[in-house]
């Protein structure tokens, strides 16, 4: 071989720096009083794991309880609770913090080419508020617990005796503004701080993700905020705006509520998409196909998402003709759904599959987000839906949307930007194991409730006729064997931290910023503005055995300058 | 900043929404405001002309600073800031009125809104004050100038949209007592 490697210059320079942001400086206060986006969302990546598994010890007890009819572990009142809960922290403290928060703060200031987020410190400040609303939440167990289910419905959230519902509705609040800040954070990020070069179109599509999430995020929460804000006065003075024998109107609460909880849905599946966007891109080295057809279908799934929240109340009595337009709006989000879809299966076609452990999330993404969509046109289907509503069908349906979808998205994006983040790499057999068993653990659990629900089980339900158990004994062996598979997962993990390979640069072959510079990163990122290139474009890159990684081949680079200059004369 | 204003106007467009909602649903068998009740309080009128009469001083103490008139501007900062305690006030006496008039919070719909929708919009004032105030202060430190009145602008922004609300927010209200 008479090429001569060499990495790009920007490489250079920081691997030749031994300053990186886990070292740069030490002590608890360094960490608890810091600005760095990274540091921050490494927080956020520690607090929503932990949160992540209590969310799932709870699904699991869950699981449990359904084994047999009637009794088998805790009272009718404790299930309640538990369901609740499992709601409750799953959505308002895993999912919708997971991507933006934890994975987006610490990848899309690097993606981007800056230094850091517009706002370090209202960042940080976002932070402690997230920490604040999980207080609050667990401060509401010890305050007696709430069995109004994630959603706190009126009238029953308002006059139920449980004494957790202040408390948690005001750990909602607080995380909502947490969330807020975020996303305002990210707006002008990406608005104000992009390096020469990083015009819009040549930003990686999770950025764009990023972006459209962050629009709903601006736009949605305020009015979670008021609702719950108003829910809380009306519990205090037992009076409100909520109360049907003052004249108050409970399905008014769920339009607030789902005008909110709606948009909060694509807070969590926009960014998972983005991250499938990089994954499957960079994995099988090949081109995203329709750039622009990807990024503008981010920004019309988020304005879509504020004028279907209507379809959560088809049998709340709302007219026909409203049930009808918010039906046919619903299917239409099916189109950038899908065009994201065919882009994916487009851009996996001819290219040069690599295997690897995110790759294998990807593939479990595409799979699982095809079957949650398109069960969701059942839903969203009229007459359909008055028989499935409230049904497993539904808990099947927003299962393989928010977890086979949105959370294998993150745990795929965590693998794919572990090396980046811990300068470590983990065991690759393990984790495609791991993947593979949560996998098949989760198809076994949910896709049994496709058919319990369709037969007529009611969601939320303690007790059950004897006909339906056999497939509730089959779901909660599924989850135990997919409960194994996250435990593997994580052994994987933490065994990747104390012992892991040193990582390399650009261990996937990745050409977005963030795998210019070291793994993992100096402290501000960037010691000169990176140059910036098309991020998709992978020919100039070569499996480097020395760096157990992927360079920059110096001659494929001139030649696809070249060809690149040919193309444009 | 355009962006948080946003934020906040979606708060109080759902709010006013919501109460429309409630107003006009025609399941309601007693009458939305019991006649014996008193109306909206009279001070109501005053507060509004206080919050506009601080929107133009604020203006005004930008126009000042742009001229590089530091003592003008430094005071008519001040101005807004009392401005903005004193509708603070007069609210709270608006609420007292109302109290004194036996409408407590948890009489009816038409009390718990009144209290309910002036206390999101005074929480709200209550915010804006320690912006203003930290404008004032270095208004008075002759901080600001014609090269140098961001500070103002930003929180100009907020104060006027504050006001367009509070205009909204009566609106509403008073159309919602008749």
């Amino acid at each position: 071989m008479t090429t001569i490697v060499s990495p790009r210059p920007e490489a250079l320079d920081t691997s030749a720096s031994t300053d990186n942001y886990l070292t740069f400086t030490k002590g608890f206060r360094s960490w608890a009083l810091t600005l760095d986006h990274k540091r921050i969302g490494v927080m956020y990546m520690g607090a929503v794991l932990a949160s992540f598994l209590v969310g799932g010890i709870f699904a699991l007890l869950l699981r449990t309880e359904l084994l047999t009819p009637g009794k088998t572990i805790v009272s009718a009142d404790m299930y309640n609770q538990f369901f609740t809960l499992h709601g409750a922290i799953m959505v308002f403290l895993v999912i919708i913090p997971s991507i933006p928060a934890a994975l987006g703060n610490f990848v899309l200031p690097i993606m981007l080419g800056a230094k850091d987020v517009a706002f370090p410190r209202l960042n940080l400040f976002s932070f402690y508020l997230w920490i604040g609303g999980a207080m609050f939440t667990l401060y509401s167990l010890a305050a007696g617990g709430f069995d109004t289910g994630w959603t706190f419905y009126t009238p029953y959230s308002t006059t139920t005796t449980t004494g957790g519902v202040i408390p948690v509705l005001t750990g909602v609040f607080i995380l909502g503004f947490s969330s807020i800040f975020t996303g305002l954070n990210f707006i002008v990020t990406v608005h104000k701080l992009r390096p020469p070069g990083m015009t819009w179109f040549r930003m990686p599509l999770f950025l764009w993700a990023l972006y459209a999430t962050a629009i709903i995020q601006v736009l949605a929460t305020p009015v979670l905020a008021i609702t719950l804000c108003l829910l809380i006065v009306e519990r205090l003075l037992n009076i409100g705006i909520f109360n049907p024998s003052m004249g108050g109107d409970p399905v008014l609460y769920q339009h607030f509520f789902w005008f909110y909880s709606h948009p909060a849905v694509y807070i969590m599946i926009v960014p998972a998409m983005g991250i499938i966007s990089e994954i499957i891109s960079v994995h099988s080295h090949r081109q995203i196909f329709g750039y622009r057809f990807i990024a503008f279908s981010s920004i019309a799934i988020a304005m879509f998402s504020f004028i279907v929240w209507g379809h959560h109340m088809f049998v709340s009595g709302q007219s026909g003709l409203m049930n009808t337009i918010f039906s046919l709006i619903s299917f239409s989000v099916a189109i950038p759904s899908a065009v994201k879809t065919f882009n994916w299966t487009m851009t996996l076609y001819k290219g040069t599959i690599s295997l690897t452990a995110p790759m294998m999330y990807g593939l479990s993404f595409l799979f699982l987000f095809t079957i949650g969509g398109l069960t969701g046109i059942h839903l969203a289907t009229l007459n359909t839906d008055v028989h499935l509503h409230d049904t497993y069908f539904v808990v099947a349906h927003f299962h393989y949307v928010m977890m086979g979808s949105a959370l294998i998205g993150m745990i795929g994006g965590l693998h794919h930007w572990w090396p980046k983040m811990t300068g470590r790499m983990y065991n690759e057999k393990t984790a495609i194991i791991a993947s593979i068993i949560i996998f098949v653990g989760f198809n076994i659990t949910f896709f049994t409730q496709f058919m319990l629900g369709s037969q007529g089980m009611p969601r939320r339900y303690y007790d059950y006729q004897p006909e339906f158990q056999i497939y509730h004994v089959i779901s909660t062996i599924g989850s135990y064997i997919m409960a194994f598979g996250f435990f593997l997962c994580a052994s994987c993990f933490v065994q990747s931290l104390l012992g892991g390979k040193k990582a390399p640069v650009n261990p996937w072959g990745g050409r977005s910023l963030e795998w210019q510079c070291s793994s993992p990163p100096p402290h501000d990122n960037f010691s000169s503005p990176p140059k910036v290139g098309n991020c998709y474009d992978f020919s100039m890159l070569r499996w480097d055995e020395k760096e157990q990684g992927y360079v920059v081949d110096k001659e494929l680079e001139a030649k696809s300058i070249a060809a690149e200059a040919r193309g444009h004369s | 900043m355009w962006i948080f204003i946003v934020v906040v106007g979606m708060v109080f467009v759902s709010t006013i929404l919501g109460y429309i909602v409630v107003r006009l649903n025609p399941h309601m068998q007693a009458p939305w405001r019991p006649s014996t009740e008193a109306g909206l309080p009279h001070t109501l009128i005053v507060s509004t002309i206080v919050l506009f009469a601080s929107s133009v001083t604020l203006h005004q103490c930008l126009v000042r600073a742009r001229r590089d008139d530091t003592k003008g501007c430094a005071r008519f900062a001040s101005v807004t800031y009392w401005l903005g305690f004193l509708f603070v006030l007069l609210q709270g006496e608006a609420w007292w009125s109302m109290w004194m008039n036996n409408v407590s919070i948890d009489e009816n719909l038409y009390a718990w809104t009144f209290y309910v929708l002036t206390a999101l919009h005074v929480l709200h004032i209550i915010g804006g004050l320690f912006a203003l105030g930290f404008v004032a202060r270095r208004a008075t430190e002759g901080f600001y100038g014609a090269a140098r009145h961001n500070g103002i602008v930003l929180c100009g922004m907020y104060w006027h949209s504050l006001d367009v609300i509070w205009v909204a927010l009566y609106a509403t209200l008073w159309f919602g007592s008749r």
